[in-house]
C-alpha cells in the first residue's frame, strides 16, 4: 500500500495537480509573512551599538545565504533519489531549483558586499564565508550551463545529478578548508550549545525572516518545478488535456 | 553611524526586484508554454 | 592490465604533441615570469609557489583537453568497453601515463625553477611533494571534467571541476605557510596524500561510469 501511495504521489501528473492547487496560497502566505518579518526587523528593532542602522541588512542577507545552502542540499537529495530509483519527478524538481539557487546565492553575495561597505569599508574581502558562497554560486552556474548544453535530456539529467553529488560532497570540504583562513566574518552568533550572542530583540525577527524566506523560496520552487514538468512532459496526454 | 539606512533600502529594493523577476520569469514561461501546447493540440485536432 | 598501461603509455609517447607541447608551454611561461619582474627583485616564497601551482593546473587543463575525444571519435573507446578487462583500467592507464609524462616532468621543472628563484632551505622536500601530489590530483580532476563535457568542448568541464579543486589549492597554501614558518606541516601533507589516495583509485571508476553514459 505504501508502494502504491509512493507511485501515485511520485508521478509528475499528481505532483503537478497538487502543486497547482497549493502554489498561490503558499506564495501569498509566505510573502506576507516575510514582509511582516522584514518590516519588524527594519522598523521596529533597536539600532546596533556599533553598526548603526546598516546591520538591518542581516534580515535579508542571513536568510538568503542559509536558503542558498539548503537549496543545494535539497538538489542533492533529489539527485540521489533520481540516481537510485530513477524517479523522473525528482530530477525535474532538482533541475528547477538550480536557477533559483543561483539567484539567491547572488543576492546573498550582493547584500553581503553592500553590508560590508559601511561595516568594513570594503565591498569585498577574501574571507571564509564570502569565498565559499562565491564558490557555491560558481557551482550553481556550472550546473545550469551543464544541463542546458546537452541536447539529450536523459544524459543531461544523469550528469546533472552526478555533478550535484560531487558538489555537495565538496561543500563541507570547501567550508572547512576556507575556514582555516583568518576570517573577517562575524563568528557564528547562533550556535547549538551556547546562548546566542545576538540580542533577543533582534533574534526573533531574524528567525522569522529566515523561516518565511525559506517558505517563500520553496513557493518559487513549486512554481518553477511546475514549469519544468510542463516542459518535459509536453507530449503526454494529461498535459494536452489541461 | 545611524545614517547608513540608504544601504538597507538599496538591498531591500534589489531583493524584491530579484524575487519579482524570478516569479514573473516562471509564471510568464508557464503561460507561454500552456498557450503553445493548446495551439498545437488544436492544430492536431483540426 | 599492465599490458594495457604500457600500450597507452607508448601511444602517448608517440604522440609527441600531447605531452611535449604542454611541457614546452610550461617552460616558456616559467621563462616569461621573471621577465615581468624587476631584474633584481627577490621573489616572495608564497607568490612563487602559488604561481607554479596555478600554472601547473592550467598546463594540465591544456594537456588533457582532448584526451577522451580522439578515442571516442574513432570508436576505439567502444572497443575498450568490449575487451575483457575493466573499463576503468583503461581510464587508469590513461591517467597514469599522463602523470608519468606530464605530471612528473612538471614537478621536476617547478622544483628546478624554485632553486633558481627563491631560497630553498628546508623547503626541498615539501615543495617536491606538493608538486607531485597536486599534479596527480589535478590530472585526475581534469580527466573527470573532460569526461563530463566530452562532446561539448572542454571549457564546460573545467568550469565544473575548478570549484572542486579550491580546497586542494587552499591546503597547498596552508602547507607552504606552515613550512615557511618552520611549523609542522605534516597534517596538511597527510591531507594532500589522502586526497590523492582517494582520487587515484576512485576517479577512474567515476570517469568510466560517465564515459559509459556517453557511449550509450
Amino acid at each position: 500500500m505504501l508502494k502504491k501511495f509512493f507511485h501515485q504521489f511520485a508521478s509528475p501528473k499528481s505532483y503537478f495537480r497538487i502543486a497547482t492547487k497549493i502554489q498561490n496560497p503558499f506564495l501569498l502566505i509566505f510573502v506576507l509573512l516575510y514582509v511582516f518579518a522584514l518590516a519588524w526587523g527594519l522598523l521596529f528593532t533597536p539600532e546596533d551599538y556599533v553598526q548603526g542602522n546598516s546591520y538591518r541588512i542581516i534580515f535579508m542577507h542571513v536568510p538568503a545565504s542559509f536558503v542558498s545552502q539548503i537549496l543545494f542540499l535539497i538538489m542533492a537529495f533529489c539527485s540521489v533519489i533520481f540516481l537510485v530509483w530513477r524517479l523522473k519527478l525528482s530530477i525535474y524538481v532538482a533541475k528547477s531549483i538550480a536557477p533559483i539557487g543561483a539567484a539567491v546565492t547572488f543576492f546573498a553575495l550582493f547584500s553581503g558586499s553592500i553590508w560590508g561597505i559601511p561595516t568594513w569599508g570594503t565591498w569585498w574581502q577574501w574571507d571564509a564565508r564570502i569565498t565559499s558562497t562565491l564558490i557555491l554560486l560558481i557551482m550553481y552556474l556550472g550546473l545550469i550551463s551543464l544541463h542546458s548544453s546537452f541536447n539529450n535530456y536523459e544524459k543531461a539529467d544523469r550528469f546533472f545529478a552526478i555533478i550535484v553529488l560531487a558538489g555537495v560532497i565538496n561543500i563541507p570540504i570547501i567550508k572547512k578548508s576556507v575556514d582555516w583562513w583568518s576570517t573577517l566574518h562575524q563568528s557564528a552568533s547562533i550556535t547549538l550549545t551556547d546562548a546566542p550572542s545576538i540580542d533577543p530583540l533582534m533574534l526573533a525577527p531574524l528567525f522569522l525572516s529566515i523561516f518565511s524566506f525559506f517558505g517563500l523560496i520553496m513557493g518559487i520552487v513549486i512554481l518553477s518545478s511546475r514549469y519544468e514538468i510542463l516542459l518535459r512532459e509536453q507530449s503526454k496526454s494529461w498535459v494536452k488535456s489541461l | 553611524m545611524g545614517g547608513h539606512g540608504i544601504y538597507v533600502w538599496i538591498v531591500v529594493i534589489v531583493l524584491f526586484t530579484t524575487l519579482l523577476l524570478l516569479i514573473l520569469n516562471f509564471a510568464l514561461r508557464i503561460n507561454r508554454l500552456v498557450k503553445e501546447i493548446k495551439t498545437f493540440s488544436q492544430i492536431k485536432d483540426n | 592490465m599492465i599490458r594495457l598501461f604500457f600500450k597507452e603509455l607508448f601511444k602517448m609517447v608517440r604522440q609527441l604533441r600531447s605531452w611535449l607541447g604542454p611541457l614546452s608551454v610550461f617552460v616558456l611561461i616559467l621563462v616569461a615570469f621573471p621577465l615581468t619582474q624587476d631584474i633584481d627583485t627577490k621573489f616572495s616564497h608564497q607568490t612563487t609557489f602559488s604561481f607554479l601551482w596555478i600554472i601547473s593546473l592550467l598546463v594540465i587543463m591544456l594537456s588533457t583537453e582532448k584526451v577522451f575525444l580522439e578515442d571516442f571519435d574513432d570508436g576505439s573507446m567502444e572497443q575498450h568497453l568490449l575487451k575483457p578487462y575493466n573499463f576503468s583500467d583503461y581510464v587508469s592507464a590513461k591517467v597514469t601515463s599522463s602523470f608519468l609524462l606530464i605530471g612528473i616532468p612538471l614537478s621536476c621543472m617547478s622544483w628546478l625553477f624554485l632553486q633558481s628563484a627563491v631560497a630553498m632551505t628546508n623547503l626541498n622536500l615539501v615543495s617536491l611533494l606538493s608538486f607531485l601530489l597536486s599534479n596527480f590530483i589535478f590530472i585526475n580532476f581534469c580527466f573527470f571534467g573532460n569526461a563530463v563535457s566530452l562532446k561539448r568542448g572542454s571549457l564546460l568541464g573545467l568550469l565544473i571541476i575548478t570549484p572542486l579543486l579550491f580546497p586542494v589549492l587552499i591546503i597547498l597554501g596552508k602547507m607552504l605557510s606552515a613550512a615557511l614558518l618552520g611549523l609542522d606541516y605534516s597534517n596538511f601533507l597527510l591531507l594532500l596524500l589522502g586526497c590523492s589516495l582517494i582520487s587515484g583509485p576512485l576517479m577512474p571508476f567515476v570517469i568510466s561510469y560517465i564515459l559509459k553514459i556517453h557511449l550509450e
